[in-house]
């Protein structure tokens, strides 16, 4: 299920809000459990079993990686523990994600005739083993306990306001959370605003600009222009801003309506100045997530340079190959890796001597030519987009058409630019600082609920409105 | 936010404890608002009843849907749930129509097909389809080939609104000129055929203040229709029927362009209707196929005007003309001249005809659209009904778009 669906929004957030409210709270985990199963199982009505298994595993292996269990040395119990969840999840991902793309790989390079599997991919699977994995982990070096009760780590894994987009929620975040939170109006209030700020992003601005996105990498060539290309790849990057952090609004508002405190995912990314900036900004529960579990354990920096360098690459090509299994994500993986390993070694100290404009365009450009890579699974039309956006398309610098989605789209695009930067945030903020009583009994409520009734009617109205993490 | 509860001001605590009282009645009002939405769609939606058909998008709506575990498996019935849930939306209508006022307040002028122009109009986007265009103006050609010796053959071609009143279109559009298309079409025309491109004279009724277009439908209005059938005969070389009509005007008629745009602000248009009340006129609907069933098999009917009153209270008003399209209609009328006519058309037609039903005794309407496969082809009804004037009525964007032209062998 979607969260911007009007199913979502005025049947199953009514129901599983009344339900964990009047019920104990001793019921609630319970409650959010069974809503979560159904959430998941609306489009996956088969997978949500193998959500169940992972769930399993990670509760055993979590119990058997426990070192403090039972207060005596277990030997190499809690290392095979752990080993067997690391590859439980690594093969769950494996198998479902990526063995079809390995069969097409080997066929394209042996020449060989194997059957893809053509399985669908189960959705959030991404998510929810990492999150599982990060919890063995995290036991296994003692950071935290280890759950005894299945129904808070079968909550925490299938929790649904985070279950299909992230943000990857840490076990450890919350582990105290699962046990012992305290839901209060202002929580809710709070959580109301995210989630409606986080509605309004993926309905009203990433649609819209999806929208846009859309028309153009439809448009035959012969009607393309320069500026038509970049329009489009510049509607694309608006667009999966607005769409993956409006998500992680969602999650974290609708967290905050549990009584949760999930951690921040996106802090505006595209204000950053440099790419090493940018990528502290976006989708930071998954860059944190590679940084502990895979960075650090390879040593980090602290095995020379040389090593740092190649622990970088890996990092950075298993990011991009977490994103999708194709060439043009490992493509896009590795693409930042050289950049924030040049930044590390001489750019950065070069590019900080530079105007701020310089930086911001040189930062703006790397990532937008980045998403020109990431918006093409295939590989003839990643290129041809960039041949044209650079002028070797044959294309014309502008035409009519691109005239015409620029008027259509202007205001759009200006309201997309603005709403990148932390002006909004700062406004509420002051606001909220110099008069408390108008921001929370006027400014919050009033934006809250009609932004709600404006997405409902962009809902209503049957527009494009695309799930765009069904590969991750 | 969070901040402002822990600010501690020692020597005034009642201003904090003012401030903090105030935040917890914003907190409530906050969760209150949001509850209450999502609480009244969910309640409303449950207690409104279900629509078949949603008049002002013109389409039929999704139903309570059925269950079975195949369904559940597959996962077709959670995804029937989510379009019946949109579909049965409360407030569905309006909530469609404020889609629209966001995309205009975003200064969009373009939206599924129609551009929001001057004066109200809604204009629909013309792409030419130069291949279409061709191959239905050959069709047109090859049939003119087969019956031209028994029967003179013209061709009214109807320019669309957005040629007409280009003036009124948003500055930038991607729209092409209709006139190249005009142009286009009567280059290739076969000599043997007469004909008459209406632009000159529907521009010349609108500069004169006369509203050939309806504001809200794709269609032209009884006045734009007038002033294409006079053009008509002129071109024919005939003359023109003097007759006084009595008119009724139906009110409040939002129509197919609407549809694809719906907006609180739209002003509706005006449907009017000419009878000759000297006219007696027995329509024959002599086929059975069209977009209205039960008429198509309703035989013959007899009345004074072509109208059907079943549609002068419903949602597309324009139907009112002749019921809808059939494949076969056959008019029986008390005109000035003895001869038996075929009009070979498309909707745009069906205004014309009150006009034409004073002009001609004997006159068939054939539309392609659903004449297929029929007892005798279109020539070979030419010659056996004794057809000897056969007239094409066609708008530019029917010519750019449809498909059935073939049927005309």
């Amino acid at each position: 299920m979607l969260f911007s669906s009007i199913t979502f929004l005025f049947a199953f957030l009514p129901l599983v809000l009344i339900t964990y409210y009047i019920v104990p709270r001793a019921f609630r985990n319970f409650v959010l459990f069974v809503f979560s199963l159904v959430f998941y199982a609306w489009g996956e009505p088969v997978y949500v079993a193998l959500m169940i298994a992972s769930t399993a595993v990670a509760y055993v292996t979590g119990l058997f990686a426990d070192k403090t269990r039972g207060g005596k040395d277990c030997g190499k119990v809690p290392f095979i523990a752990t080993l067997a969840a690391v590859v439980w999840n690594i093969g769950l991902l494996l198998f479902f994600k990526y063995t079809d793309f390995f069969i097409g790989a080997a066929n394209g390079i042996m020449g060989s005739d194997i059957k893809p599997l053509g399985l669908a991919l189960p959705i959030g699977i991404s998510f929810y083993s990492f999150q599982t994995l990060s919890y063995v982990i995290d036991v296994y070096r003692g950071e935290v306990k280890s759950q005894k009760n299945f129904l808070d780590l079968a909550t925490y894994v299938a929790l649904f306001p985070q279950l299909i987009a992230g943000p990857i929620v840490r076990y450890k975040d919350i582990a105290e959370q699962l046990s012992q939170r305290r839901e209060t109006l202002e929580h809710f209030a709070d959580g109301v605003r995210r989630f409606c700020i986080g509605l309004g992003k993926k309905v009203i601005l990433a649609n819209s600009i999806g929208a846009l996105f859309e028309t153009v990498s439809n448009t035959p060539q012969s009607e393309l222009s320069v500026a038509a290309s970049w329009l489009g790849i510049i509607a694309y990057t608006f667009q999966i801003y607005f769409d993956f952090s409006g998500y992680s609004d969602m999650a974290i508002g609708l967290g905050k309506m549990f009584g949760f405190e999930f951690l921040e995912n996106f802090d505006h990314p595209y204000i950053s100045d440099s790419i090493t900036e940018f990528w502290r900004r976006w989708h930071i529960s998954l860059s944190s997530w590679f940084r502990d579990y895979v960075y650090i354990p390879l040593g980090g920096n602290r095995k020379g340079k040389l090593r740092q360098c190649l622990n970088i690459m890996i990092v950075w090509f298993l990011t991009g190959f977490w994103h999708g299994a194709n060439w043009n994500f490992m493509l896009w993986g590795v693409y930042f890796g050289v950049i924030l390993l040049m930044e590390k070694t001489f750019l950065l100290k070069i590019i900080r001597k530079a105007p701020s404009v310089v930086r911001h365009i040189y930062t703006l450009l790397l990532i937008v030519i980045g998403w020109g890579i990431f918006a093409f699974e295939d590989s003839s039309a990643l290129v041809q987009n960039f041949k044209n956006m650079f002028g070797l398309g044959g294309l014309p610098l502008i035409n009519r058409q691109t005239v015409f989605w620029l008027a259509q789209n202007a205001v759009l695009l200006i309201l997309l630019a603005v709403t990148s930067t932390p002006l909004v945030k700062k406004i509420g903020h002051s606001i909220s600082r110099d008069k408390p009583a108008l921001y929370n009994c006027v400014c919050v409520p009033v934006t809250s609920v009609v932004l709600l009734i404006v997405c409902t009617a962009y809902l209503a109205g049957n527009s494009f409105n695309p799930f765009l993490y069904f590969r991750f | 936010m969070d901040d402002i509860n822990e600010i501690k001001i020692n020597d005034k605590p009642s201003v904090t404890q003012k401030m903090s009282t105030a935040n917890k009645i914003g907190y409530g009002i906050t969760a209150a608002c949001f509850l209450l939405v999502i609480f009244g769609f969910a309640v409303a939606g449950i207690l409104s009843p279900d629509r078949e058909f949603s008049d002002m998008e013109n389409r039929k709506l999704s139903q309570t849907p059925e269950f079975s575990f195949e369904n559940l498996k597959s996962g077709d019935f959670t995804a029937d749930i989510e379009t019946y849930m949109s579909d049965q939306l409360f407030m569905k209508d309006a909530m469609v129509s404020l889609k629209t006022g966001m995309d205009r307040l975003m200064l969009k002028s373009y939206q599924n097909g129609v551009y929001f122009a001057e004066d109200g109009y809604y204009l629909q986007d013309y792409q030419e389809n130069s291949a279409l265009v061709d191959k239905n103006t050959a069709a047109l050609n090859d049939f003119t080939e087969t019956v031209k010796d028994s029967a003179e053959v013209s061709f009214l071609l109807a320019p669309n609104a957005i040629s007409v009143l280009s003036d009124k279109l948003p500055e930038v559009t991607q729209a092409d000129d209709q006139l190249d298309s005009i142009d286009r079409i009567k280059n290739s025309l076969s000599e043997d055929i007469n004909f008459y491109s209406a632009y000159d004279d529907l521009k010349a009724a609108d500069d004169g203040g006369t509203q050939v277009f309806y504001k809200t439908d794709h269609h032209w209005t009884a006045e734009g229709a007038k002033t294409a059938f006079d053009g008509l005969m002129n071109a024919m070389g005939e003359t023109i029927p003097e007759v006084k009509y009595s008119v009724e005007t139906l009110g409040g008629f939002y129509g197919t362009l609407y549809s694809k745009a719906p907006d609180f602000t739209a002003e509706s248009d005006e449907v009017r209707l000419c009878t000759n009340p000297d006219n007696e006129i027995t329509v024959n609907y002599a086929g059975d196929g069209g977009d209205n069933p039960e008429l198509a098999k309703a035989g013959n009917l007899t009345r004074t005007g072509l109208f059907d009153e079943s549609f002068k209270d419903a949602k597309d008003k324009y139907k009112t003309f002749l019921g809808g399209n059939f494949d076969l209609v056959e008019i029986e009328t008390q005109g000035e001249s003895d001869e038996n006519v075929l009009i070979v058309k498309d909707s745009y037609a069906n205004s014309v005809m009150p006009y034409f039903c004073d002009k001609y005794k004997h006159i068939s309407m054939i539309d392609l659209r659903y004449y297929h496969m029929e007892e005798l082809s279109v020539s070979e009804y030419v010659k056996e009904k004794g057809i000897t004037k056969v007239i094409f009525l066609y708008n530019v964007d029917f010519i750019n778009s449809d498909n059935n032209f073939m049927w005309l062998d």
